[in-house]
């Protein structure tokens, strides 16, 4: 009966924390999330990917979120096209390529999701 | 045998309990159900894992389509109708708390006009009342008042907003005919009906900010995600819309009209955390609530049904928002200002920050969020 309760509770519990994970960090890993706030909060890392599948990513928000942002895509080869931009959504292309990423921002880390 | 014992404590098979086959079944059940559970967990962490890709809610997503494209309405009532048509489990108390909430705020103001009524016309007005033919008579005898002329603006206000809610729905020629007509004048003469909230002020500072930043009172949220909400929320407050606990902003100081970090923004600005002024996410919360009206359009009805969609009565100064899918819910995303019309075109021209535009066609910017995963929303400023 021990038993049965307490797999019952670690699937809620499982559940429970894949639901804020998706709610917050756009990713049912909440796994990926605890390890990747863990590294933007305590460690010098700046950037932490979170999700492979749809690309989500953790920086520090101490740093200049945006201009990291805007950095890290160069880095890899884009170019931000400045007049593309919507609202928190900064377009990148390189070569006929074109990614959209959303970006926001508090006070504990910045997110960006690719799409 | 006292483990047996334990197994048939259960009544279902307490019947059962000298059977050796029962026995041996109900062990079975026991082993299968544990089974099951070890491999609910384990499908849990492979969800976790991202390895299975999930359902989309597609099929439910038609449904809200259909019942958008009929140009529902956001109010509590449609939202309790989306979900008896989604058939998804929601927390119905706090539904229930709501729809009681706005339907005894209804009353209230059909009460207040029902005050108005019986100001200027003897008798017993019955504006109040649940039923529609109580509603239609209330309704034609608001016409005599408003042509009259003797109202002031406030009660125009009110009496024209009764005409609003209930005149599409009365099944009655006379007064649809007059709710069109009503409509195209309100578009024109708006500042007649909207007492407390200025319009033209509201659009005059869209106008003249639109492509630049109004940092000497305000701040440049654009390296925080955009500066879209912002410009928004001060065109309301240029407009006379009221700011309180929730939407609001204070200055401390002039150190960081455009703050890079949200530690610069703390140093020198006190928001809500988080804050509807300068989210877009949270704009969409509040304004929700606060709107006299709010109504949801896919963005392919909206390009689709253009004329559809600026019969609606939304105005200049009023707030429209581009919301995006997130899972199987929407959130807001971009929010604009309706600055002007194109009547020719039957079109509402908006302006907006990041990136900075003045008075762009609604259709034409529909036509780059004609995609499912993009809704339109409209918020009647007050």
């Amino acid at each position: 009966m021990n038993m049965k309760k307490l797999i019952i509770g670690v699937i809620i519990l499982i559940v429970l924390l894949s639901i804020m994970s998706i709610l917050y960090f756009d990713t049912f890993n909440f796994i990926k999330c605890g390890i990747g706030l863990i590294k933007i909060t305590f460690t010098d890392e700046k950037i932490v990917k979170i999700s492979d599948s749809k690309e989500v990513y953790l920086s520090k928000s101490n740093d200049n979120p945006q201009e990291l942002l805007i950095k890290f895509m160069e880095s890899k080869g884009y170019i931000h096209l400045e007049s593309e931009r919507v609202s928190s959504m900064l377009v990148f292309e390189k070569d006929d390529d074109v990614v959209e990423v959303f970006f926001s921002v508090n006070r504990y880390y910045s997110k960006w999701v690719m799409e | 045998m006292t483990n047996i014992q334990y197994i048939f404590k259960s009544s279902r098979y307490e019947v059962h309990f000298v059977s050796l086959r029962k026995i041996t079944f109900d062990l079975k059940r026991r082993i299968i159900m544990k089974k099951f559970a070890i491999f609910l967990l384990i499908l849990a962490m492979i969800m976790n894992l991202g390895l299975v890709s999930f359902a989309t809610t597609s099929e439910i997503d038609e449904d809200v389509e259909k019942y958008q494209m009929n140009g529902s309405r956001s109010t509590t009532t449609g939202k309790v109708e989306k979900i008896e048509v989604e058939n998804i489990k929601f927390d119905t108390k706090l539904l229930d708390e709501n729809f009681e909430k706005n339907f005894e705020l209804g009353v209230k103001r059909d009460e207040v006009v029902e005050d108005i009524i019986n100001k200027y016309i003897k008798g017993e007005s019955k504006a109040s009342s649940v039923f529609k033919n109580d509603k239609i008579e209330s309704m034609f005898n608001i016409i005599i008042i408003l042509d009259s002329n003797k109202v002031t603006i406030d009660e125009k206000h009110k009496l024209t907003n009764y005409i609003f809610k209930y005149a599409p729905y009365s099944d009655n020629d006379n007064l649809i005919k007059y709710y069109n007509n009503m409509q195209s004048n309100t578009k024109r003469n708006i500042a007649l009906v909207r007492s407390s909230y200025s319009p033209t002020n509201a659009v005059t500072y869209a106008h003249d900010w639109y492509n630049t930043f109004n940092t000497s009172s305000y701040l440049n949220v654009t390296a925080l995600g955009g500066d879209c909400a912002n410009f928004v929320s001060q065109c309301l407050v240029a407009g006379g819309a009221a700011t309180d606990t929730e939407w609001y902003i204070t200055k401390l100081n002039s150190n960081n009209p455009s703050p890079q970090t949200v530690a610069d923004l703390d140093a020198s600005w006190e928001l809500a955390d988080p804050s509807p002024w300068i989210s877009a996410a949270e704009f969409n919360t509040y304004w929700s609530n606060r709107a006299d009206l709010t109504d949801e359009f896919s963005g392919q009805y909206v390009y689709d049904n253009a004329s559809t969609v600026y019969s609606k009565p939304y105005h200049k100064g009023d707030a429209v928002q581009i919301l995006k899918k997130k899972y199987w819910w929407y959130e807001g995303y971009y929010t604009m200002i309706i600055t002007a019309y194109d009547s020719s075109n039957s079109d509402y021209l908006l302006s907006y920050h990041t990136s900075a535009t003045k008075d762009k066609s609604l259709n034409t910017i529909a036509n780059s969020y004609k995609d499912s995963k993009w809704k339109f929303k409209f918020f009647a400023v007050n």
